[in-house]
């Protein structure tokens, strides 16, 4: 069957055909069309900081290793051996010097460069074989301040680009000082039994659940702050190819406030001036407000909490989520220890906020695969402040109010193009101001 | 007589508070090193697991809660695949965890499932624990125990939900006067990859 995602997408009224969310053969497109082409957060440089170091996660489907070379480069490549296709690494991060498959011992180098293998002579009758051919496939690395992306695409644009005008929001937390960020150690990882795309949309720009679905666990945290607070009052929602990040200005510690480690508040509170000086008044208020945001198709972040993530795809009804927090490098160490426990209270397996929204995805993935019900379709019509113009300099394609369906539209609209698209020449993109 | 006494309680106090004694460094150095406990000793260490699986099984958390003392260090830390070569140890104190709670803080927890608005416990959960492999040893310390055991948690929700959970555990029980309250626990569940949606469990 050939689909026609623009048909199934109506992101001007904001309805969607709920079989993007189980269909299998939808779901081989998109790992052609979106996993295998855009730009994917791989690893933060901190997390591979010298010579040796590596960790290992995945690009769509595709394993991948991401290891720093002797040259200080980061290498991103297929955790496939070229002999037989066994993964050459089974560790989840650490420090090495070559990995060497299993199956056969065929050794490759930190840049995935093949250096041998036991009784190489066996190759010598071989027409052509030559070593360089047969090393780690290797994929484009990019970093953006600290984060490593990678993609498998040589037709894909640059990283730069590829954000766009969407790299002047992430300063908003990668760029708030001269000594930038780093993730504490250690990758959080569980299973969702649900499509990839809930919790991708839910990040992007859907504020409006937190209203309802965590009631009972901002109750336990919030009751002492005054409750949850989220109003379209100074708020905003903008997205920028399909990233996409809602946020208030006027609850400027919002999220942070519900770790529960007042510390926290009341450093991001005494950085506010210098932030302001650096990057401007708005931005200075972003870094710890009620907000979140989301990299398409499939890397998320919280401001406050500074939780990142990634839903790794496992089919069309299964994600890995991947989990990581990042603190500014120059914060105390009392400061960073607080945020990695703030951060799990709220936002890991066990967080009294993250554990309601599984659910909700899990049942609205299960639920929509019915025969019948997969033929209704979804409302994203939401669009309280339509016709009011942004009274703020800000890039990409803004909205009033914070809760309102805007980038969760945009995001399906970004994911009709990708998997509408040939290649990247039918691919459009936003017009870079900043 | 009657000063020392109080400087005595006022020390002892200090002690169970946690600024003394209980912390990830001694829970992650627990390796059943002491002695094994007589029989008597062993068979209410058992009693008081079993009360404390009863008590997770039925939801009466607020009873549970009673059983930790007021100095607990509650550590589920992650779990990561590491090369048997590696020099740094899977496990350590800055990394992120799971659980790294204080009972003031577990207390928090549990207004969540109080609140009456946390919706994804409604209908609740079904929770069976079974707690085996005890193994009790005295420690350094005469009012406190070491105690190893390994637990099987099984969850199941709505119509068809259901998730297994197995790990070990490695506790400080204190005896604090008849009974034996919970001081230390490190939680080591066996999965790098936590195979289930939440951890909106105790262990």
């Amino acid at each position: 069957m050939s689909f026609n995602f623009k048909s199934l997408i109506d992101h001007e009224k904001g309805i969607v055909d709920r079989r993007i969310f189980s269909d299998r053969e939808i779901y081989e497109l998109e790992l052609k069309n979106i996993f295998a082409r855009c730009w994917h957060f791989v690893a933060h440089e901190s997390q591979v900081k010298s010579f040796g170091d590596f960790l290992t996660t995945y690009i769509g489907e595709d394993a991948v290793i991401v290891a720093r070379a002797k040259d200080g480069s980061i290498n991103v490549m297929l955790n496939s051996c070229p002999h037989r296709g066994n993964k050459v690494c089974f560790a989840g991060e650490g420090k090495i010097r070559s990995f060497v498959c299993n199956y056969h011992g065929w050794a490759f180098g930190l840049d995935g460069k093949l250096n041998g293998m036991p009784n190489n002579e066996l190759y010598d009758n071989t027409e052509g074989f030559n070593k360089e051919d047969w090393g780690l496939h290797r994929a484009r690395v990019e970093s953006y301040k600290g984060l490593v992306f990678a993609t498998f695409d040589p037709e894909a644009p640059s990283l730069g680009d590829y954000l766009g005008d969407f790299r002047w929001y992430l300063d908003a937390i990668l760029d708030v000082d001269d000594k930038g960020t780093e993730f504490l150690p250690g990758t959080t990882r569980s299973v969702l039994a649900c499509n990839w795309k809930f919790p991708a949309d839910n990040f992007v720009g859907d504020i409006y659940h937190a209203l309802w679905t965590h009631l009972g666990g901002a109750e336990a945290t919030l009751k002492e702050f005054g409750g949850v607070v989220v109003t379209n009052e100074n708020s905003y929602q903008a997205s920028v190819n399909g990233h996409g990040w809602e946020f208030s200005l006027a609850n400027n510690f919002g999220n942070a406030a519900t770790m529960g480690e007042p510390d926290i508040v009341k450093y991001l509170r005494a950085r506010e001036e210098e932030i302001s000086k650096r990057l401007g008044s708005i931005r200075a208020k972003m870094i710890g407000s009620v907000a979140s945001g989301a990299i398409f198709p499939n890397f998320a972040f919280l401001p406050g909490y500074l939780t990142f993530r990634t839903f790794l795809p496992k089919g069309p009804l299964e994600t890995e989520l991947h989990s990581w927090t990042l603190v500014p490098s120059e914060a105390s160490d009392e400061i960073k220890d607080k945020w990695r426990l703030g951060c799990m209270r709220t936002f890991s397996p066990s967080g009294i906020l993250e554990m309601d929204d599984g659910e909700n995805w899990e049942h609205a993935t299960a639920a929509n695969a019915g025969y019948v019900t997969r033929h209704q379709k979804l409302c994203y019509g939401m669009n309280p402040t339509k016709g009011q113009t942004v009274p703020l300099d800000l890039p990409g394609n803004t909205a009033v109010g914070q809760m309102t369906d805007h980038n969760q539209r945009l995001f399906f609209k970004r994911y009709a193009e990708f998997m509408d698209a040939a290649s990247w020449a039918d691919i459009p993109m936003a017009v870079q101001t900043k | 007589m009657l000063l020392a006494g109080q400087i005595f309680q006022w020390l002892c106090k200090l002690n169970r508070v946690g600024l003394i004694n209980m912390n990830k460094q001694r829970l992650l150095s627990l390796d059943g090193l002491g002695q094994h406990v007589d029989m008597a000793t062993y068979f209410e260490i058992q009693k008081t697991l079993h009360e404390e699986a009863y008590l997770l099984d039925h939801e009466k958390l607020d009873q549970w809660c009673d059983m930790l003392d007021d100095d607990l260090i509650y550590w589920a830390p992650l779990r990561e695949n590491k090369l048997r070569r590696e020099r740094t140890p899977e496990i350590t104190v800055d990394r992120c965890s799971l659980f790294e709670e204080t009972k003031q803080l577990i207390e928090i927890r549990l207004r969540r499932n109080d609140s009456g608005m946390c919706w994804t416990e409604d209908p609740p959960t079904r929770h069976a624990y079974s707690v085996s492999n005890i193994q009790a040893f005295h420690t350094e310390n005469a009012d406190e125990l070491e105690v190893h055991s390994v637990f099987t948690l099984y969850r199941s929700r709505f119509e068809r939900d259901d998730s297994t959970l197995l790990g070990r555990r490695k506790d400080i029980w204190r005896k604090v006067g008849d009974k034996y309250l919970l001081a230390g626990r490190l939680i080591l569940l066996q999965q790098s990859t936590l195979l289930v949606k939440n951890l909106n469990v105790f262990f």
